[in-house]
């Protein structure tokens, strides 16, 4: 299940970077690249918060 | 008869209770790190760099990189004043609080409580609790100009000191409240989301950035960033209302943004974990994250924006994604702000760790209501790390150099005293001597903490030749 979770939050940040870059390069049109990054938000946040919630760092 | 034997003099019965019992419950509050951390408990530096890039990656770059565009800074000010800024910063943590922090492996608290005496830490801590009151308004006012967006709301513009629309002060209202609960239910939970955030925080900045580039005239492979960077973003003249800012501005700031955790010497609190001093180096990821990429992104972002309002200005740039960013990060950076305000409150008042947090969110919410708390932020970051550094200065001067002169060194603790009339004297002269300096000869405030800090070394040491000297004779 962890590397589920991993996966998900590495699409999710692929995901909210790439269309910025597309968009930049004129491939991409401006709503479609904030719809898109909305997306790529959700799965990150979905899959780093079992992969990274409960990880012990210095406090 | 000396100050501070005035000063006892004048204690009565009921003063020294009281006294007792605030050094009692700052005790027990910082119970669980009064010994130096053991060999078994040191962390690898993979730890510091998560740490410092999570910490300096938050809700305040999303303002600074924005009013350093306001403030009128050039390309070559930006990038090249940010990096001599920001090397000045990670120094100050690899050769000043590093190798003290490993050395004597012990939290700021008590290496303060036992050069200063309870007394002072008491105050100190007081202090220290409203200047995070302040910088958590400042976050709670950045997420409510997100939050804002739908309800159509009035957002403050670069010039608004005060209140400006009833519906600001409802919003920041609203976004104070839930912060404030949310602090008091789940504070640990909290601080993990805050981790969890911080790696997709950093790329929402540099997302964002790239998404404007359009916006100003940028076009794929016409090589001309440069020029629009400096006829559009960084054009060298301050906005209306803004003072100007130079290369000096700029180095100052980079360096000295975060001086309470440097000079100041609050990070003694985490470095004391690290096997080695070199990992204070590990500030760079923060710094250059954080304090370069993620400035120099949301400059960008302000210059392709038609509003002041940060989580308009991400909104704008990247639609919903950008909201949330903004809220995320001043939502995340007043959670654990509200937590240390809290702890520092709980030994002043007594009361239960929720009800100081509901007074910490209560200052907290009333400070956010004044958007100059985001829009002069920069000065109150010079202001907050000035406030702290004179005390930094105290620390460095009790480990090196006081042994050196024959003198002795954790003096409060060594002579059974509540407050070191020595260190008392160098934080409040400094501290009159900085407004007086700011308020008279109109000396800004990111160039007053570096001097400050050097004068308070020699003037701690200076104050403790004579407090030594006296109190050795009275007690003789």
């Amino acid at each position: 299940m962890k590397y589920i979770y991993r996966l998900m939050a590495i699409a999710g940040l692929t995901i909210t970077l790439v269309p910025p870059i597309l968009y930049y390069a004129g491939s991409m049109g401006e709503e479609r690249m904030k719809l898109i990054m909305f997306l790529g938000t959700l799965l990150w946040f979905s899959g780093a918060i079992p992969w990274l919630g409960k990880k012990k760092t210095i406090s | 008869m000396q100050p501070h034997l005035i000063l006892v003099a004048h204690f009565d019965y009921q003063t020294m209770t009281t006294q007792s019992s605030i050094s009692k419950r700052l005790d027990s509050l910082y119970e669980f790190d009064r010994e130096p951390v053991t060999k078994n408990k040191l962390q690898g530096i993979g730890n510091f760099l998560g740490m410092y890039a999570g910490e300096h990656v938050a809700g305040t770059e999303f303002v600074i990189g924005m009013l350093f565009v306001a403030h009128g800074v050039s390309v070559r000010d930006m990038f090249l004043g940010g990096v001599i800024g920001n090397i000045l910063a990670i120094c100050s943590w690899a050769f000043l609080t590093a190798p003290i922090a490993v050395k004597v492996r012990l939290s700021l608290y008590w290496q303060l409580k036992k050069i200063c005496g309870s007394m002072l830490v008491f105050i100190y801590n007081i202090v220290n609790a409203l200047m995070f009151c302040f910088l958590a308004g400042a976050m709670v006012a950045v997420a409510a100009t997100a939050v804002g967006i739908p309800f159509g709301i009035q957002m403050p513009a670069l010039h608004d000191l005060l209140p400006n629309s009833i519906g600001w002060v409802l919003t920041v209202l609203g976004v104070g409240a839930v912060i404030t609960v949310m602090a008091i239910l789940g504070f640990d939970a909290l601080a993990r989301f805050a981790k969890v955030a911080a790696p997709w925080m950093f790329l929402i900045f540099v997302a964002a950035a790239i998404a404007v580039l359009p916006k100003l005239g940028v076009a794929p492979g016409s090589g001309n960033f440069w020029e629009v960077a400096r006829e559009s973003i960084w054009t060298g003249v301050a906005k209306e209302g803004q003072s100007q800012f130079s290369i000096w501005h700029v180095i100052f700031f980079s360096w000295l943004a975060n001086a309470a955790m440097h000079l100041g010497m609050s990070d003694l609190t985490i470095l004391r974990y690290a096997r080695k001093w070199q990992y204070g180096f590990s500030s760079a990821v923060g710094m250059f994250l954080g304090h370069y990429v993620a400035w120099i992104a949301s400059g960008i972002l302000y210059a392709a924006a038609h509003s002041d309002a940060p989580g308009v200005v991400a909104y704008e740039a990247i639609g919903l994604a950008g909201a949330i960013c903004v809220v995320i990060a001043g939502w995340t950076t007043a959670n654990p702000t509200l937590y240390r305000a809290g702890m520092a409150l709980q030994v002043a008042t007594g009361w239960s760790r929720w009800k100081v947090t509901l007074l910490a969110g209560a200052i907290t919410t009333t400070a956010a209501m004044f958007p100059a708390l985001v829009m002069k932020l920069l000065d109150f970051v010079a202001l907050y790390g000035l406030v702290l550094i004179p005390m930094g200065a105290v620390i460095l001067a009790d480990y090196y150099f006081i042994p050196r002169m024959g003198l002795q060194s954790y003096y409060a603790e060594k002579k059974k005293i509540d407050f070191n009339m020595a260190a008392a004297g160098t934080w409040f002269l400094m501290l009159a001597l900085a407004l007086f300096m700011n308020f008279y000869f109109k000396i800004e405030l990111y160039f007053l903490p570096a001097p400050v800090w050097i004068i308070s070394l020699g003037l701690y040491l200076l104050f403790s030749k004579l407090y030594q000297k006296e109190t050795k004779s009275q007690t003789a």
